[in-house]
């Protein structure tokens, strides 16, 4: 529900461009259920594009109509399939179409449609080069919209524009630790979306950029997901584990109000794999499911006791 | 001081009548600024129908006329030629190609741009569903052929038959599709569910396509569509999943980490966690509060607090209140997003 722009409007009636065109109305009656009261423009352009969209009238006159179809109403999926077939069949340049898609999407940033199209043209010019630059336009108004990221992740894999990217998205973090868009963007691009993620290297260089991290502001669950993420599926050997463990075990200490050195450390206690698995240490992970239950995260009291009972159970069976 | 506390008592109070008048008012007309929901106004219709069957009301509606405008919107095969755009098959969200209104289902000519949306057909077999059509008029053949041919190699699945998205939403309207219908030759369950398992982020949970930041939504539809496909066993982490949706709830719930409180939340969020049978985990007086805090005058929920009620936000806040039975709003089902008659 968007509020349009009120631009002056000629009845294409008037027109003579449009005067061979037998318009076709909407056929309901206002009686049908969430019927529309619809502007007096709408209804009109809307019954010239019925006319030429139902005898697929390939035109440039035909395209323009698009336009305005998509003024009043870019969500309509089937405009743009049209709008598509006119392009095609026209064979017009689509660094035009891109031009025009700009200016629609800075109006429109969270319409999925926009952003389909343009990876559609993006993909016919075969060349990402304005993609880079287009998203950073976007994030300045939204620096967490969602399409905008895919889009830019698509046309980073798709035309292999991976340079600089972690430059680019270390300047968001300088803004905001907390930007989990971000923190996602990293993950994406230091893994070459998942491929790398096996890369001893790299998981030891993301293992030391979260904490580094965290060291600045440990409230944060953006970077905690992170580093424990890595952490998990890295093939860590015994003494890099303990020192790690020891670095959130102290960190524990230093915040103790702080609900993530906690929870990080009831997984490292309770699972087998991390070798700290033991009758004292589940005997700790219980403490602090309740120090999180009834001081530190008391929104999730119901869910640190659920885990309390989990850890109890173990501690009854194993030990 | 008193001052306010009268108003946080005042806005804790479930305006029903309010909400019954507000939300049936779009049902009656709505206003021009709607127009841009003109070719989704199948969904609309959905959020008002479903929204009045969790007040209580759905039987003082004009069930017929609302039946009739949904059949109208199916989309046949070719009367001549039924493998001519067959794929087109299923429903369109509105009015808005030019058809002559057809609530009988009467044989027609196909036509290239005359195609369903994979969210249209969900929601309009949703709502006969809910209206207790007995499905007579569905040509369920066409839609199952049409939606055999929306997914995609890698398990996703096409909104439209052409060139289009694909991604999380729709591999959940298929499985709805399927379910609803109590099909499944539509959907490559194996490819699907590799395609779901392929979108869970670093952080848990899911994108709403692979490598993307997980986000309530895209989990709901990811963990949804496996519940439906009987698959949701072949998640390794589901602690871990758990844990990341229950991090979600400020007092409301967020949809992504380190974002803002949404209405809609508690019902992606509450649903996926209803679905893992936790969701009695999470904090029912804050969620609750946070969702009647943003509950308008005149009824209607919003996103947040003083800013304009919506319907969308209206049918999802009242889903999270139901979960939670409060106020005698029944329960939806967590799969398929609406009240199932048992």
């Amino acid at each position: 529900m968007e509020k349009q722009e009120e631009i002056p409007y000629e009845p294409l009636s008037k027109l003579p461009e449009w005067k061979d065109i037998q318009p076709i109305p909407q056929k309901e009656s206002l009686k049908d259920p969430c019927a529309i009261l619809y502007s007096p423009q709408f209804s009109e352009v809307m019954d010239y594009f019925r006319a030429i969209l139902q005898k697929k009238e390939y035109s440039e006159r035909a395209l323009k109509l698009t336009t305005e179809v998509i003024r009043l109403n870019c969500s309509n999926y089937t405009v743009w399939e049209y709008r598509r077939g006119i392009l095609e069949h026209l064979k017009i340049d689509l660094n035009t179409e891109l031009d025009y898609l700009d200016k629609v999407i800075e109006q429109h940033p969270k319409n999925y449609q926009v952003w389909t199209h343009r990876v559609w043209v993006t993909t016919k010019l075969n060349s990402g080069d304005r993609e880079k630059a287009f998203t950073e336009i976007a994030f300045l108004n939204d620096s967490k919209n969602y399409h905008a990221w895919s889009h830019r992740f698509w046309a980073i894999e798709y035309f292999n524009l991976w340079d600089g990217e972690l430059e680019f998205i270390d300047k968001f973090f300088e803004n905001d630790l907390r930007h989990n868009s971000a923190w996602a963007a990293r993950f994406f691009v230091a893994t070459q979306n998942g491929k790398l993620k096996n890369d001893p290297k790299i998981q030891l260089q993301e293992i030391e950029f979260s904490l580094s991290k965290i060291n600045l502001t440990c409230n944060n669950e953006s970077a905690w997901n992170y580093f424990i993420s890595f952490f998990e599926i890295a093939n860590l050997d015994q003494q890099q584990i303990n020192d790690l463990v020891s670095k959130i075990e102290t960190k524990k200490t230093r915040h103790r109000f702080c609900p993530f050195p906690m929870s990080f450390l009831i997984r490292v206690y309770s699972d087998k794999k991390f070798g700290y698995f033991s009758k004292e240490n589940l005997e700790k992970a219980i403490t602090f499911c309740d120090a999180l239950s009834d001081e530190c995260d008391t929104i999730r009291k119901a869910y640190w006791n659920y885990k309390k009972i989990g850890l109890e159970k173990i501690l009854k069976e194993e030990f | 001081m008193e001052q306010k506390e009268e108003k946080k008592k005042k806005e804790l109070i479930f305006k029903k009548k309010q909400h019954i008048e507000w939300i049936k008012r779009f049902l009656k007309l709505m206003p021009t600024e709607t127009q841009d929901y003109d070719s989704n106004r199948m969904t609309m219709l959905y959020f008002v129908v479903s929204s009045l069957d969790l007040l209580g009301e759905v039987d003082n509606l004009d069930k017929k006329s609302i039946i009739d405008f949904v059949y109208s919107q199916q989309i046949l095969p070719d009367k001549d030629n039924p493998e001519k755009y067959i794929e087109n098959c299923g429903f369109r969200g509105g009015q808005f190609f030019g058809r002559d209104e057809n609530p009988q289902c009467q044989p027609t000519n196909s036509h290239l741009y005359d195609h369903s949306h994979i969210a249209m057909t969900y929601v309009a077999i949703a709502i006969l569903t809910i209206l207790g059509d007995d499905y007579s008029r569905l040509n369920k053949n066409a839609i199952l052929t049409a939606l055999k041919s929306l997914q995609l190699d890698d398990g996703s699945f096409l909104a439209i038959n052409g060139i289009y998205e694909s991604d999380m939403r729709y591999l959940y309207c298929a499985c709805c599709i399927s379910k609803m219908l109590n099909d499944w030759s539509g959907v490559n369950i194996e490819k699907a569910t590799k395609y779901i398992l392929s979108a869970q982020s670093y952080e848990n949970g899911f994108g709403l396509l692979p490598g993307r930041e997980s986000h309530g939504g895209s989990t709901y539809c990811a963990l949804a569509s496996l519940s439906m496909m009987g698959t949701l066993n072949q998640i390794s982490s589901k602690d871990k999943v758990i844990e990341w949706l229950i991090r979600r709830q400020l007092t409301g719930f967020e949809g992504r980490t380190n974002k803002m409180v949404d209405t809609c939340y508690s019902f992606w969020i509450g649903a996926s966690l209803k679905l893992f049978n936790v969701f009695d985990l999470i904090d029912f007086e804050q969620c609750s509060n946070f969702t009647l805090s943003t509950q308008g005058d005149y009824g209607g929920f919003a996103k947040w607090p003083d800013i304009v009620q919506d319907p969308l936000h209206t049918y999802f806040g009242l889903c999270g209140l139901g979960f939670m039975k409060k106020f005698d709003i029944p329960e939806v089902d967590p799969e398929l997003g609406f009240r199932i008659k048992k």
